[in-house]
């Protein structure tokens, strides 16, 4: 017999189910082949502090759901689009496809979620401070995951190829434009050319569909072992209670099942949505046509466009290079604010937290409305 | 045709009905399959104390008032007041189908009313008497809640359902019996019925989750409430069958059309309802199942969770039946913009003539003038149609031209989703004009008449069906 | 008479094709009881509230053991008066809905929104109850929303059907404003007529805080809660009989020459206008008379006059609307095809489902001690 095998652990035992049933037999043939119980002891003790704020912690699983929907969709909406004819292809998944049309508002509607989800996590994470050390790089492949799912977005927003798509589409690129010094080459690079045309498509293609679904796989491969890794984080008020106090779910088999109905609500209140507002196919764009009037780009870019609005003529530069220092700023945040409890840095970073989400939501309401 | 048109911006009057109604629907169903829940936890609570466990039954006891308390205030505060909401909203969306209704049904509501005021006063007695009362009186109280309840259910079910299948009744014979005891009388009874027990359930595991996990009785009473839920979960799709069975052709064909993406379907917003239905019913079965072989982790955002997907299938189920009945109010009557079927019946002396004389709600304007296409929108599209909101029209009008929209005109009633035009070729023009001029352009009714006789030949589409929803539009 | 074409410039709506399924006269009998029941409950709730809001003025041990009480029964006496406003208000669709649905739809936007108000002052009537132990800083802000919503759904009727007796106004309130976001402003009698149908609230719940007074009497220890609880039930008959006296008398004022020699001319009508006014002003003998002790009779006789004397104006004010609109219809002539059999249903529904509910009534209240105020635990 192969000595190679590795022996259970003796810690192990009792916690396995009883040797003689298959599921026993199946997890101690596992472990002798890969000897992972110190991994599997972790996880099981891993657990999410309760208090009245424990609500946030669903968010990152809900964001997760929301991917998982994009990724199912966008296999099934992969079967049937082709780049060469965008907008005949997709019209004919609205019309000639079984349920192709609640399919692709489903899409639609789970990456506005997604999006929405995602700075829910960010503002949540942020204000419950679980960026300080030692989970900064949590918090910045966290950002790098929101600016990810953005790029999803606006990449996915172009391929229908519909008169709105094209120029949201055409908007948003001619921002980039603006960049000094390299925007034109940025502009040129997305677009495959001066202008946005079917050459865009077979750039924003084949990232939407394989360059962002590795970046992000990836990605979200790290952020979830370093939550795994260091734990659920715990804010300064529930750190502060006697130890008697502080009560616990465990992660696995309390708080992920009790998470399992706002899930499947979730994924009713997106055909929800696909029955009462599904996602319209614009007629084809036309490039040479004229843009209608009140294109903008979707509303997780609208801040951003509108905050550029007010720094017009010479001033443009000045505006991108302060919106440019945003992302800058908020993956500095936990190498300034780094004492727990929070001191005055701390308190700091909380209200310039708030300062930013009203000026992010007055600029998208502004945005929206004008 | 003789009411005012209430002309709602953005929303316009069947969503406010909607609104309304799918809410009430939840909490009506929950008002019956609450009675029957307290009902067995009452008895429960009784065989726990006669079988030597008194505690545990003033336990199960505690968590029943807390279940009566929630109860009693979300079905007689949100309940009853938007049960008479809907009420409200349909005199105002479609007087003329609402004054029909209650001229045929004066009397069953009348007794539905004498129904729901017993059945509120019992409510009450059983749960303003908890202290002073006796047990057996409490059993009692509570059953007999349930049984008179659901007595309100089995005469609205009539009325209900009658204005989908009227069966024998016609507006000349007026046969009460053959209205009320209809063809989808007795399927859609019962699946209501299945469907309160569903959700009285989930009211009591929406009550269990504020337990704490560490209390022993949490586990028992998820799953005592699961039992509501489980067996009916299984029942609907079946009760559902039956009803379907019942349905005039013309809607199973509509829902089968929709299925076959946009381009082949009529109306494929009635399909994505009953695909929302179908979906919710199973992921609530699926919600529930988590909660039974986990009873203690159900927490309140677990069970409010169960209870908005409750909410959402009952959404599509309700949207469903309403729009079954389009292009009608009361199926082969009254159309949803209040023509009379007669009318349509009697011919083109009626239904051709010159639209504004027969409408009368309206002050004078020029002939063909925009305000006239107006006027038209207003009495006869805007029951079911807004400008720029839900079921807009300006997106379903954006690809057409005024010889297409005049003859379209002509058209619109065949595909089965709407009724067909009242008026005159001048009402037409007019209406054309002033669709076409939300597009920016500046139309009258004379432009719109000259275009359509200088295309001899009216020139085929220049869209797909432009019944079909914006999202198909080419 | 059904052809809405006789009235020139007025788009009245033919009456419904269905016809009457009993005749007009048993339809307005029964519209006249169930709204006289509506009425006693929306006046004894009205009154509660703003007994309530009083009580609050200046607390004392006697006021909040009233407002304890009539918290307690306010949000019962809620639900109630939506419940028998139901009956009256199917009925006003059956005999008046060419009329009612027209306005209805003219004021739309303002008329739906008496549902979110009902469902606001009857939430609120529960919060108010609900909170009084754990939170009694939010108990007068809440008691106001109550207060405010309970009026302004009055104001919203009275609004719609003095518009549905006032055809003329029709067709130039629905050009401008189609959506409904108007009011039938114009109608100098709005105001005056809020007050004959509200007018008696404090006297309503005035009469029932005087039988609690009454009967608390016995009760010992509690002698100077039974004595000022008895004093402000006095109190506020007197002031619900003045109001509504004051109300009625310049409703009869506003009302257009028509309606209004009617009631001033000296026939059939004035009798029974001048006999609700005598029913409401004897209202006021018992508070005035009766001695001190523990029995409610005195109370329960009071109460009585108020609730004949609102049933006589029930009948005066419908009398008023077919004058009003002596033009457009003529409830005799419409074409009846009686439903026997659902009328029995109903009848013997209505007997058997009140004797039981009476029976359960009885039972379950003899079971409650004296003077204690019904609770839930």
């Amino acid at each position: 017999m192969s000595s190679d095998l590795s022996p259970i652990p003796p810690e192990a035992e009792p916690r396995l189910p009883a040797p003689g049933s298959r599921a026993g037999r199946a997890a101690r043939w596992l472990l002798a082949r890969y000897p992972v119980w110190p991994i599997v002891e972790h996880l099981a003790e891993k657990r999410v502090p309760r208090h009245r704020h424990s609500a946030w912690y669903a968010m990152g699983g809900i964001v997760l759901f929301f991917f998982s929907v994009q990724v199912v969709t966008g296999i099934l909406l992969m079967v049937y689009y082709d780049p060469g004819q965008p907008w005949q292809s997709v019209q004919r998944i609205v019309m000639e496809i079984p349920y192709g049309a609640l399919v692709r508002s489903i899409h639609h509607w789970a990456a506005n979620l997604m999006i929405l989800a995602i700075f829910l996590h960010l503002f949540s994470t942020f204000f419950l401070k679980a960026y300080r050390p030692p989970r900064e790089l949590t918090w910045v492949t966290g950002l790098v995951l929101a600016g990810l799912a953005m790029a999803f977005g606006f990449s996915g927003y172009l391929l229908p190829w519909d008169e709105l798509s094209f120029f949201a589409t055409r908007v948003g690129i001619s921002e980039i434009e603006k960049a000094p010094l390299v925007g034109g080459f940025l502009a040129d690079l997305v677009r495959g050319g001066p202008d946005v045309t079917v050459a865009t498509i077979n750039r924003f293609y084949p990232l939407h569909v394989v360059v962002l679904p590795l970046l992000i796989l990836g990605l979200i491969g790290a952020h979830l072992t370093f939550v795994q890794v260091q734990g659920v984080s715990e804010p300064d008020s529930f750190r502060a209670l006697p130890p008697e106090q502080r009560k616990y779910h465990k992660f696995f088999g309390e708080f992920l099942v009790a998470e399992i109905p706002v899930w499947l609500a979730l994924g009713v209140l997106l055909v929800a949505l696909a029955a009462l507002a599904p996602r319209a196919l614009d007629p084809e764009a036309n490039p040479a046509a004229s843009a209608p009037e009140g294109i903008k780009p979707e509303w997780y870019f609208l801040s951003q466009y509108q905050a550029l609005k007010l720094f017009p003529g010479s001033l443009e530069l000045l505006g991108q290079a302060l919106l440019g220092l945003v992302p800058l700023a908020m993956v500095a945040v936990p190498f300034w604010d780094r004492s727990i409890p929070a001191d005055a840095r701390g308190r700091l970073a909380t209200r310039l937290g708030i300062a930013g989400l009203a000026g992010l939501v007055a600029m998208t309401l502004w945005g929206w409305l004008s | 045709m003789n009411y005012p048109v209430w002309d709602v911006p953005v929303l316009g009057a069947g969503l406010v009905v909607a609104i309304i109604a799918v809410f009430h629907v939840l909490v009506s169903h929950f008002a019956i399959g609450g009675g029957a829940f307290l009902f067995a936890a009452e008895w429960w609570a009784g065989r726990l104390v006669r079988s030597g466990r008194p505690e545990d039954g003033l336990r199960v006891r505690g968590f029943l008032h807390r279940y009566a308390t929630f109860f009693l205030v979300f079905t007689t505060v949100f309940g009853a007041m938007t049960g008479v909401g809907i009420w409200f909203a349909i005199a105002l969306a479609s007087p003329e189908g609402t004054s029909l209704l209650i001229h045929q049904f004066v009397f069953a509501w009348a007794t539905e009313w004498v129904v729901f005021l017993v059945e509120l006063s019992l409510l009450y007695l059983y749960y303003y008497g908890w202290k002073h009362n006796r047990r057996e009186d409490q059993v009692f109280l509570a059953g007999a809640y349930f049984v008179v309840s659901w007595f309100s259910l089995f005469i609205i079910n009539g009325i209900l359902s009658f204005m989908l299948t009227p069966g024998g009744w016609t507006i000349e014979n007026r046969d009460l019996a053959a209205a009320f005891f209809n063809p989808s009388y007795w399927p859609s009874l019962v699946l209501r019925t299945v469907t309160m027990g569903l959700i009285g359930g989930i009211g009591g595991i929406l009550v269990a989750g504020r337990m704490d996990p560490g209390d022993p009785l949490k586990a028992r009473v998820v799953r005592f409430s699961a039992a509501f839920v489980v067996p009916a979960a299984f029942l609907v799709p079946l009760l559902f069958a039956w009803y379907w069975s019942t349905l005039p052709e013309g809607t199973v064909q509509m829902v089968q059309e929709g299925v076959a993406g946009l381009g082949g379907g009529r109306l494929t917003a009635i399909t994505r309802h009953l695909v929302l239905a179908g979906v919710a019913g199973s992921a609530v079965m699926a919600g529930v199942l988590v909660a039974v072989f986990r009873p203690r982790v159900v927490t309140t955002g677990a069970a409010v969770a169960l209870l908005l997907m409750v909410q959402m299938g009952l959404m599509g189920a309700e949207f469903f039946r309403e729009m079954a009945r389009k292009p009608y109010v009361l199926h082969g009557t009254l159309y949803s913009n209040s023509l009379w079927r007669r009318d349509v019946d009697a011919g083109p002396s009626v239904l051709k003539a010159p639209f504004l004389q027969r409408a009368r709600w309206h002050p004078a304007v020029e002939e063909m003038s925009p305000e006239h296409g107006e006027w038209v929108f207003r009495l006869q599209c805007a029951s079911c149609h807004t400008r720029e909101g839900y079921r807009d029209i300006a997106s379903r009008t954006a690809p057409w031209t005024p010889e297409f929209a005049f003859q379209w005109f002509e058209t619109m009633h065949e595909p089965g989703v709407m009724p067909p035009f009242q008026g005159s070729a001048e009402d037409r023009a007019a209406l054309a004009a002033w669709l076409l001029n939300l597009h920016g352009r500046t139309l009258d009714g004379r432009d719109v008449l000259r275009a359509a006789e200088k295309a001899a030949n009216p020139a085929p589409p220049p869209a797909a069906d432009p019944l079909l929803p914006r999202e198909a539009q080419p | 008479m059904n052809d809405g074409n006789l009235h020139a410039g007025i788009p009245l709506p033919p009456f419904d094709p269905v016809g009457l399924p009993a005749p007009a006269a048993l339809i307005l009998g029964l519209a006249y009881l169930t709204f006289t029941l509506h009425l006693v409950a929306v006046n004894f709730t009205l009154g509660s509230v703003l007994l309530m809001v009083w009580a609050r003025l200046r607390p004392d041990p006697a006021r909040e053991d009233m407002a304890r009480f009539l918290g307690t029964v306010a949000p019962l006496g809620f639900s109630y008066l939506v419940t028998f406003g139901i009956p009256p208000l199917l009925f006003v669709q059956l005999l008046y809905g060419q009329f009612f649905y027209s306005s209805s739809v003219l004021v739309g936007a303002f008329w739906i929104s008496v549902i979110p108000l009902l469902i606001l002052a009857y939430g609120a009537l529960y919060a108010h109850r609900l909170t009084r132990d754990g939170r009694p800083g939010i108990q007068g802000p809440i008691l106001w929303a109550a207060l405010l919503g309970m009026l302004a759904i009055g104001f919203l009727y009275v609004n719609n059907l003095t518009l549905a007796m006032t055809p003329g106004r029709w067709i130039e309130m629905y050009a401008a404003h189609p959506s409904g976001g108007t009011l039938n402003l114009g109608e100098p009698t709005i105001l005056p007529r809020l007050l004959t149908f509200l007018g008696l609230s404090p006297a309503m719940a005035g009469v029932v805080l005087w039988a609690r007074g009454r009967r608390l009497q016995g009760a010992t220890g509690r002698e100077a809660v039974a004595t000022a609880t008895q004093s402000a039930g006095r109190k506020a008959v007197g002031i619900g009989v003045g109001v509504w006296v004051a109300g009625v008398a310049a409703w009869v004022a506003t009302l257009p020459d028509g309606p209004r020699t009617l009631l001033l001319g000296g026939g059939t009508w004035t009798v029974a206008a001048a006999a609700a006014a005598v029913l409401v002003l004897a209202a006021l003998l018992p508070a005035l008379l009766a001695s001190r002790g523990p029995t409610p009779a005195p109370a329960v006789l009071s109460g009585t006059a108020l609730v004949l004397g609102l049933a006589s104006l029930i009948l005066v004010r419908d009398r008023v609307r077919m004058e009003y609109l002596r033009d457009f219809v003529a409830l005799p002539e419409i074409p009846v095809h009686p439903q026997w059999g659902m009328l029995v249903l109903f009848a013997v529904t209505l007997v058997l489902g009140v004797a039981f509910t009476v029976f359960w009534l009885v039972r379950v209240v003899r079971r409650v001690p004296d003077g204690a105020a019904p609770s839930s635990r």
